[in-house]
């Protein structure tokens, strides 16, 4: 460590974000909940693309988010829309195919299904952390998806 | 120390051992903590930070190619979802990574319980200093203290700019402290 000069000083800073911004025990508590998301035979299908990073300047703040979760044989186009306080949740499975659709969240998850071009949708999504699950008839395990705070 | 390393506890976590996973929680907590609210993000959405990240983590349970840089990547993870959430905010997120000074000036709630007045001033110090100074600062403050790597990536810096950013900070704190004790700031001339 270079700059001893300096170490009281942080120690000082510690002391004082100890006191003044310490992690609520609240938070704590729901990163040790998250525990229970651990799914053990699931592929993942990461987060590679959304317009809020990708498109920042462009944004305008009521348009749709669009994001994409890529798996090695499923790729997954998501649109959410704020409809209040809550979301409403379209899809798209690339390739299209039948498919059972779990959009899941702390504390709750609803069903949906794709139809024959692999679209999908859901309303009433609560504006929190969600991943999807994706089953394609026949599949022997499922895709999730990385979780988003939508 | 009877500590498992991060390693052994993430291998464990793995396997399905809920404790090894609380005790990953109770180490890096603070840093992925400390991370969103160096960004400046209210309590609520440091707290969403905080649970998309370790969510991100269950996910990635078994898949982290280097589980004894789990800190960083945490931090890394953090600071992604910090950035998206700024955007999503529509804040300005250019400036973010920036040393530019933040002049809002507007005292923190958190500001009146510290009843020390130094502490107060230090406090208030920190959250006008550069926004990347303030995460560095608050990553480093957190306990344990976080390794150069861990803190690289919490800022999307290079290892090896921390410590002279590091000394910059603490020096921008210093003086920013300095100027409101109101001591004399031939005081510092020495550090700068």
């Amino acid at each position: 460590m270079a700059e001893p000069a300096f170490e009281p000083l942080l120690a000082e800073l510690r002391n004082v974000v100890d006191q003044a911004d310490p992690i609520p025990e609240p938070v704590v508590a729901a990163a040790k909940a998250v525990f229970t998301w651990r799914t053990i035979d699931a592929e993942l299908a990461e987060l590679v693309a959304d317009s809020f990073v990708t498109a920042a300047g462009t944004r305008t703040a009521d348009a749709a988010r669009l994001l994409t979760f890529q798996a090695d044989d499923t790729e997954v186009e998501v649109e959410i829309a704020a409809t209040g306080a809550t979301r409403r949740i379209t899809g798209q499975l690339v390739p299209p195919g039948p498919a059972e659709i779990t959009i899941r969240w702390a504390g709750g998850s609803v069903e949906a299904r794709t139809d024959a071009l692999g679209r999908f949708s859901a309303d009433n999504v609560p504006a929190l952390a969600v991943s999807l699950s994706i089953l394609r008839r026949g599949a022997g395990r499922p895709v999730v998806t990385s979780w988003v705070s939508i | 120390m009877l500590e498992r390393d991060t390693a052994e506890l993430l291998a464990a976590a793995g396997a399905g051992d809920s404790t090894a996973w609380d005790a990953l929680v109770e180490r890096y907590a603070r840093l992925v903590w400390a991370v969103a609210r160096g960004f400046a993000l209210s309590a609520a959405d440091a707290a969403d930070v905080s649970q998309t990240t370790w969510l991100r983590l269950v996910e990635h349970l078994g898949r982290l190619r280097e589980p004894e840089h789990l800190g960083g990547w945490l931090a890394a993870t953090a600071r992604h979802e910090c950035l998206r959430i700024l955007r999503k905010n529509g804040r300005e997120v250019v400036g973010v990574d920036a040393d530019i000074d933040v002049e809002s000036g507007e005292p923190t709630p958190e500001a009146v319980i510290l009843d020390n007045e130094r502490d107060r001033l230090l406090w208030q110090s920190l959250g006008e200093i550069s926004q990347r100074c303030q995460v560095l600062l608050r990553a480093l403050a957190t306990t344990p203290p976080p390794s150069y790597q861990d803190v690289s990536a919490a800022l999307g810096m290079p290892v090896g700019s921390i410590g002279p950013t590091r000394a910059r900070c603490l020096d921008h704190l210093k003086k920013r402290l300095d100027l409101h004790v109101g001591t004399s700031q031939r005081h510092t001339d020495g550090g700068a």
